[in-house]
């Protein structure tokens, strides 16, 4: 039933936002004196990944690992995703846009689906001051959202701000205990992002370039009597019109629009972004 | 006296020094040699009692027993949301004389006992006072600022080439043998490297260090006479090496070729197409207010 064939990379785009977020942290180590001694970069990494992966990139030759982690660091995760009702779109809303290769040709895609989507960053540091040092670089920028202009389909040319909330901050700092178990101290920020899903794009091929509108006088009741057409309010046949509206673009050969169409170019030849007249004829049959 | 005064265990010198000196011995034969990196603190922040600055700048070579003999213990290799973290644990005791003998850079005898003066005083090297010890005149020692292995500094164990840190030392695990204790027993773990400073003089060591520091300032140019080299704008100068400059953003150092895990100029480079910078990353830097 859903079986359609699209994929357009949007969590993973969150995850480079929220990872892009944090990627040029630096702490500062100070002398005595409160001059800056050492600059220490932050990497950060997203959290889960493929076991033996990790071991063959860190351990290439089994004689890599000098210590036991370099600190400080910084790793995330996206864990939940939740529907957003409160800001759910029509659903029937098509969003448009005009082939880049064919200019007779539409791509449309129905309204995203708004989602919440859940991060958790982690931050681990060995000492106190450099885990402050972090939380005051991040901590200032989000109040509690930070706004994202993000191009989250460019195919549709479809760029949106996307609020990323700070949700909580805490700690765990495991110092107590006996002297052989090492400290633990973490910081963990939940953020939410309030993005959206998109559904699929699908090309719409042909433009509508002309309008044939029939009209007739169904049976009705007027002035408490019935008078009948013989047409019921259904479709109407050509052949049971009383009228019709023919309307159609309409441009010279000269790339002027104009209103008549006997002076116009065949309708194949006019393409949407032509500066276009239209024209309008109505044929009756009575 | 409540024991009997007839049987003397646990106060006669020459027991004592004949099994110190088969525990000496036994070390010698069977031990590993390690270097102990003492930790010298730089800025000790009395606030949260830690110190963020830490030096290790001397790397003394001293003979140490491992008490593992089926491999490391600890969690072992691991991986967390922070990546790969290896935590082995080893446990070393190395003989209380031969630490202090190493640790105060006595003249010793090749088999490794000090020499005595006549007047009963340890011979020092020359270089002693320069080292920050105190040879004090008249007495048969020397005042040290270390006595003992300290929690926090770091061995070197050549057989893996790791770091491991002394988490804990225990000085009675031989429980008072012929009425004293002969050695300590060091419960190490590796060590969870903060881009500390390593200036051991060991150049396999220093180097080891800087290999993995992710300290910027660590590539900084250096003049002949150690003051960095500075731009007009007072800024230092860091090895290219150390640098990317992509989409005009500068961090300074490659985190990326230094930990192998991290991703941090892979988002960068992935957000130039997904995020509008027109509004500038707030994180990049001061500078970028």
């Amino acid at each position: 039933m859903f079986g359609h064939k699209f994929y357009h990379s949007t969590l993973r785009k969150y995850v480079i936002m929220i990872g892009n977020m944090f990627n040029d942290i630096e702490v500062a180590r100070t002398d005595n004196s409160g001059n800056v001694v050492q600059t220490i970069a932050v990497p950060i990494a997203y959290g889960p990944k493929q076991k033996w992966l990790a071991r063959v990139t860190n351990f290439p030759d089994l004689n890599d690992q000098k210590f036991a982690v370099t600190l400080p660091r910084i790793g995330f995760e996206m864990t939940s995703l939740n529907y957003a009702p409160e800001r759910r779109l029509n659903s029937l809303q098509n969003h448009y846009k005009l082939s880049a290769t064919d200019s007779k040709a539409l791509k449309a895609m129905y309204s995203p689906v708004p989602y919440d989507i859940e991060f958790s960053v982690y931050i681990l540091v060995k000492n106190a001051e450099d885990g402050t040092q972090i939380l005051e670089q991040i901590l200032p920028f989000f109040t509690p959202e930070f706004m994202s202009t993000m191009r989250l389909m460019p195919e549709m040319d479809l760029n949106l701000d996307v609020p990323t909330i700070l949700t909580s901050v805490s700690s765990e700092d495991v110092y107590d205990g006996n002297f052989e178990e090492r400290r633990a101290l973490t910081w963990q920020l939940d953020f939410t992002v309030k993005g959206y899903i998109f559904p699929p794009v699908r090309d719409r091929s042909g433009l509508i370039k002309s309008t044939t509108i029939n009209m007739n006088i169904p049976n009705m009741e007027f002035d408490n009597q019935t008078v009948t057409t013989g047409i019921s309010n259904s479709v109407i046949s050509n052949t049971e019109a009383l009228g019709t509206v023919f309307s159609r673009p309409a441009l010279k050969a000269d790339g002027t629009p104009t209103s008549n169409a006997s002076l116009s170019v065949p309708l194949s030849q006019i393409d949407a972004d032509d500066d276009y007249g239209f024209s309008t004829s109505i044929t009756e049959n009575i | 006296m409540a024991t009997n005064q007839f049987f003397n265990n646990f106060n006669f010198g020459q027991t004592q020094t004949l099994y110190e000196n088969l525990v000496i011995e036994s070390i010698k034969m069977y031990g590993a040699d390690v270097l102990y990196m003492p930790r010298t603190l730089v800025k000790e922040d009395v606030l949260y009692r830690e110190d963020t600055l830490s030096i290790f700048d001397d790397a003394i070579e001293v003979e140490m027993y491992v008490k593992d003999v089926e491999g490391f213990g600890g969690d072992g290799d691991l991986l967390s949301r922070f990546g790969v973290e290896v935590y082995d644990t080893v446990n070393l005791t190395v003989s209380k004389k031969r630490f202090n003998q190493a640790r105060a850079e006595n003249l010793m005898l090749e088999v490794g006992y000090n020499m005595i003066q006549e007047d009963g005083d340890e011979l020092l090297l020359e270089s002693e006072t320069d080292q920050g010890y105190n040879f004090i005149p008249g007495s048969n020692t020397t005042s040290v600022s270390m006595y003992r292995p300290r929690e926090g500094d770091l061995i070197h164990f050549p057989l893996s080439n790791t770091v491991f840190e002394v988490k804990f030392v225990e000085d009675e695990e031989t429980f008072y043998p012929h009425g004293t204790l002969y050695t300590y027993e060091l419960r190490c773990e590796l060590f969870q490297f903060s881009s500390e400073r390593f200036t051991t003089g060991n150049t396999s060591i220093d180097t080891m260090a800087l290999n993995e520091s992710l300290d910027l300032r660590a590539s900084e140019f250096l003049l002949e006479d150690g003051n960095k080299l500075l731009t007009e704008d007072g800024d230092s100068i860091i090895f290219e090496s150390a640098s990317i400059d992509s989409d005009d953003v500068q961090i300074g150092v490659n985190v990326e070729s230094i930990d192998g895990l991290a991703q941090n100029d892979f988002y960068r480079q992935q957000s130039i197409s997904i995020i509008d910078f027109s509004e500038r990353n707030p994180f990049a830097g001061v500078q970028d207010y």
